[in-house]
């Protein structure tokens, strides 16, 4: 070759090299990083007063001063906007007060039964001519009581209108009953007649109400979708209402302020209203509350949530080192994720126990008893196709064989999830095992042999120590990816919710476990957006633990191999 | 020596009872006929020597004529290499070395051996030397301190190590490691000591010292040592043997042999004309 053509070669490759190095390193940055980021949000974060709030009433925290006196200040804050809130909801302010339609539906009534005897003599017609007659007179009756009630729909902002409406409408057939009762008392009248009064006596006023509510469905569905915002952002008024609310997260607003940010903009400051369509049916829109209400008073409580955000919530920088070793709480909404490092942690450990003694034996078997004879080669080739099966594969074994056919647990088990991961593992151990000891130098074999060593004993003291370190890296190694396997864990010993459990639950319980739950929690919670950090949490962790096996298993190589060449 | 002997005889008398005694109590080694095959190659030719107890008896050739391999039969190293086997005799004291009953840990522990590259555990000095005895027993740590010493003493390399007894053994130099190595198989006593190329691995002033070493021991222990340098086997010497493609061509006194060569091959090797 041309000494051009291979400085041309050179190059070339040099530079493939090194931009496949930088694809690699970027890839990795951006991989890495962003995880590490989100991750790091996790424990690291701003929260709000909530936060305190309920890890003091859920996980025995002790308050501090400030944390004290930020739920005064929060508390003062969120007086003024409940005061708000009651006044809306109970509020009289219309031109028509309420009262006086009460009363002018009781005047209408009596009026009407001071008309006695020309209802009477109505009611003594045919039918389809009385009931036409009946409405005829009622629309004349009620036309006072339906002038008030525009006028105190068009003034009314208040949320009882729509409680009044209810209650109008039960009180005008009470009172139709009554009044129907009346009319007819000491005369000789048909209950057919009778029935028929009552009927359509009401049936104007009750029509005029039944479209008021209507229009008010619409105006109130829209104010309480952004109550329910609020609660959502500062959690319920009182402490028995919080006692009322089922669920945890019903009974605190929210925890981080990147997520109350969210819900101000999402669930506050968009609202959902109920229309009717054309086609008669009740669709949801969603509209900006702010267009919606106007000047309104749910307009202006809208308002004081966005000014006096900072004060409601009190959202200040805090760590949460609890993260890591408080149970969750709320399908991970709240708390930590200390049942899911514990059950990585027993896994892993567990399929060591397992895998490490299996491994070593069978690689000393492999390297210094097998030789190279067929059977030995055919267990090699065997071991090596073990390798290469699926992880997935391995969990549906653990599942079929160790569970439902030899029964090592009676459903999910921590033990049958090491063994699969075990099993998994071995092969891996197997080949680095055997490896390092066909590394170790023939001549320390010769050199124990020599000195009147058994086999066994040449084996146990010199060859295994030396390859040692490399052993280890490679176990270690495996250990790490032992912690992150899902699949085979899927079947055999993950459980999705649940508490830590103790060291005597191995063989019966199933456990939480960092893979298994990252899937989980990104994929089948209910409310996945809110507990991404959780997510990028748990993700960060294993890296973590894998990562710091890795280097541990580095390390320790290093050390050992410092330690037999300087003494 | 009797009593070692004696001992010896002691333990393995069931295997020499039907192995006839064939050597005067002069040779410790003795080999009849003896062959070596590697598969279907015969590496070692028929061979026919006696060694001297308390003599040094060098084995010279040409690389490749089977050198190493007749040394290794003497402790059964070659049992290691698959598909290796002999024929004919092989006895030491009167026991013969390949019957199928012998204890090959046993008679490794009588025969020691030194090897090309100095191979030293990676354990600490202490532990090295240590290593034979223990296989055999713990003895009091007192009695053990004391054969370690004495292994470093006669080694010749006790001044040098005895303040970083503890330290690993790979941080020594290669001529000390290979000290070191001699030590521990002089440490379990051996009858005899086989020494394969122990200094081709080692700068001259290292080489000197085992030469020296060597020296110190003959008379105490049978030495069998490999060498290539023609004048290390005249100087450590009493006896020695050439090998030629496994046959071996000529045996007898060092001084004869480089004096006054029978064959003519001999003479070739010894003035360098060749291998
Ligand atoms: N393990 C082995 N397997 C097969 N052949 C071997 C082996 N060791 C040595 N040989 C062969 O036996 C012959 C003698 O080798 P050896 O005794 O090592 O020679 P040397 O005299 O150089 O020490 C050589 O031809 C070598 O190729
Ligand atoms: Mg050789």
């Amino acid at each position: 070759m041309k000494d051009s053509t291979r400085k041309i070669l050179d190059s070339a490759f040099t530079a493939f090299s090194r931009v496949s190095l930088f694809i690699v390193g970027t890839a990795v940055i951006g991989f890495i990083l962003p995880i590490a980021l989100k991750g790091i949000g996790a424990f690291m974060f701003t929260a709000t007063v909530e936060h305190e709030k309920f890890l003091s009433e859920n996980l025995d925290y002790s308050l501090s001063k400030s944390d004290k006196e930020r739920i005064r200040k929060s508390d003062a804050a969120r007086q003024k906007l409940w005061e708000m809130i009651d006044s809306y909801e109970s509020s009289k302010d219309s031109s028509q007060p309420l009262e006086k339609i009460s009363d002018l539906r009781i005047s209408t009534f009596n009026k009407a039964i001071k008309d006695k005897d020309k209802l009477k003599s109505i009611l003594s017609q045919t039918p389809s001519k009385r009931a036409k007659l009946i409405k005829e007179y009622a629309e004349g009756a009620w036309r006072a009581y339906a002038d008030a009630l525009d006028d105190a729909e068009r003034g009314a902002s208040g949320f009882l209108f729509q409680k009044f409406i209810s209650e109008q409408e039960r009180k005008l057939e009470s009172d139709a009953e009554i009044f129907a009762e009346e009319i007819c008392k000491g005369a000789k009248i048909s209950r057919m007649a009778r029935n028929s009064l009552r009927r359509n006596f009401i049936t104007y006023p009750i029509s005029l109400l039944n479209a008021c509510r209507e229009r008010f469905a619409e105006k109130n569905s829209a104010y309480l979708s952004m109550k329910g915002g609020i609660i959502e952002l500062i959690g319920p008024r009182s402490l028995k209402e919080k006692e009322d609310m089922k669920l945890t997260r019903q009974k605190y607003g929210q925890t981080r302020l990147d997520i109350a940010q969210r819900v101000l903009s999402e669930d506050i400051a968009k609202i959902s209203i109920r229309k009717i369509s054309q086609g008669g049916i009740p669709i949801m829109d969603r509209v900006s509350s702010k267009e919606y209400f106007g000047n309104s008073v749910p307009g202006q409580i809208l308002e004081y949530v966005e000014k006096h955000f900072d004060e409601l919530l009190q959202p200040h920088f805090t760590i949460y080192p609890g993260f890591f070793t408080d149970n969750p709480i709320d399908a991970n909404i709240f708390g930590g994720i200390y049942p899911m490092i514990l059950g990585t942690f027993y896994l892993t450990v567990c399929a060591m126990i397992v895998a490490a003694p299996l491994g070593i034996a069978a690689a000393i078997y492999f390297s210094e008893y097998a030789g190279n004879g067929r059977i030995a080669n055919f267990l090699r080739m065997c071991v090596g196709t073990l390798a290469g099966v699926p992880s997935i594969v391995f969990g549906l074994f653990g599942l079929a064989f160790l569970i439902n056919t030899i029964k090592v647990s009676d459903g999910k088990s921590v033990f049958a999830g090491s063994l699969t991961l075990a099993l998994l593992i071995l092969p891996t151990i197997i080949r680095t095992c055997e490896e390092s000891l066909k590394a170790v130098p023939n001549s320390y074999r010769e050199g124990a042999l020599g000195l009147g060593a058994g086999k066994w004993r040449a084996i146990c003291g010199v060859i295994l120590p030396a390859a040692l370190p490399s052993m280890l890296t490679g176990i270690i190694i495996s250990m790490g990816r032992a912690a992150g396997e899902t699949a085979p864990i899927i079947f055999t010993a993950a459980t999705s919710a649940g508490l830590a459990i103790g060291l005597s639950d191995i063989f019966t319980q199933p456990t939480p476990a960092l893979p298994w739950n990252i899937y989980n929690i990104c994929s089948e919670h209910e409310m996945a957006e809110r507990v991404g950090h959780v997510q990028y949490g748990m993700a960060l962790t294993l890296i973590c633990i894998v990562l710091f096996l890795n280097l541990s298993a580095i390390f320790i190589r290093a050390k050992l191999q410092n330690a037999n060449k300087n003494k | 020596m009797t009593t070692l002997v004696q001992e010896r005889k002691n333990k393995h008398i069931q295997n020499v009872q039907n192995s006839p005694v064939m050597t005067s109590a002069d040779y410790v080694i003795t080999a009849r006929d003896f062959s070596v095959y590697y598969g279907e190659y015969k590496a070692v030719k028929d061979v026919n020597i006696a060694l001297n107890r308390g003599k040094v008896t060098s084995i010279i050739g040409p690389s490749g004529c089977g050198k190493s391999t007749f040394l290794r039969c003497i402790n059964r190293m070659n049992d290691l290499v698959p598909g290796c086997r002999t024929t004919g005799k092989l006895m030491m004291e009167g026991i013969d070395l390949y019957h199928k009953r012998l204890d090959v840990v046993e008679l490794r522990r009588k025969v020691g051996m030194v090897f090309q590259r100095p191979n030293p555990f990676p354990k600490s000095i202490y532990d090295n030397v240590a290593y034979g005895v223990r296989l055999k027993g713990r003895p009091p740590q007192t009695q053990l301190d004391g054969i370690v010493e004495t292994s470093l003493r006669r080694s010749g390399l006790w001044d040098e190590v005895k303040d970083r007894l503890k330290s690993s053994a790979l941080g020594l130099s290669g001529g000390q490691q290979q000290r070191l190595c001699i030590a521990r198989a002089l440490a379990i006593n051996p009858e005899v000591l086989l020494m394969d190329e122990p200094c081709s691995a080692l700068d001259p002033k290292s080489t000197a010292r085992i030469e020296d070493l060597i020296a110190e021991l003959s008379g105490e222990y049978t030495i069998a040592i490999v060498t290539h340098n023609m004048q290390q086997a005249a100087r450590v010497s009493d006896y020695t043997a050439f090998f030629y493609e496994g046959v071996l061509v000529e045996f007898g006194e060092t001084s004869k042999i480089f004096t006054n060569p029978k064959n003519e091959k001999t003479n070739d090797y010894i003035t360098g004309r060749f291998g």
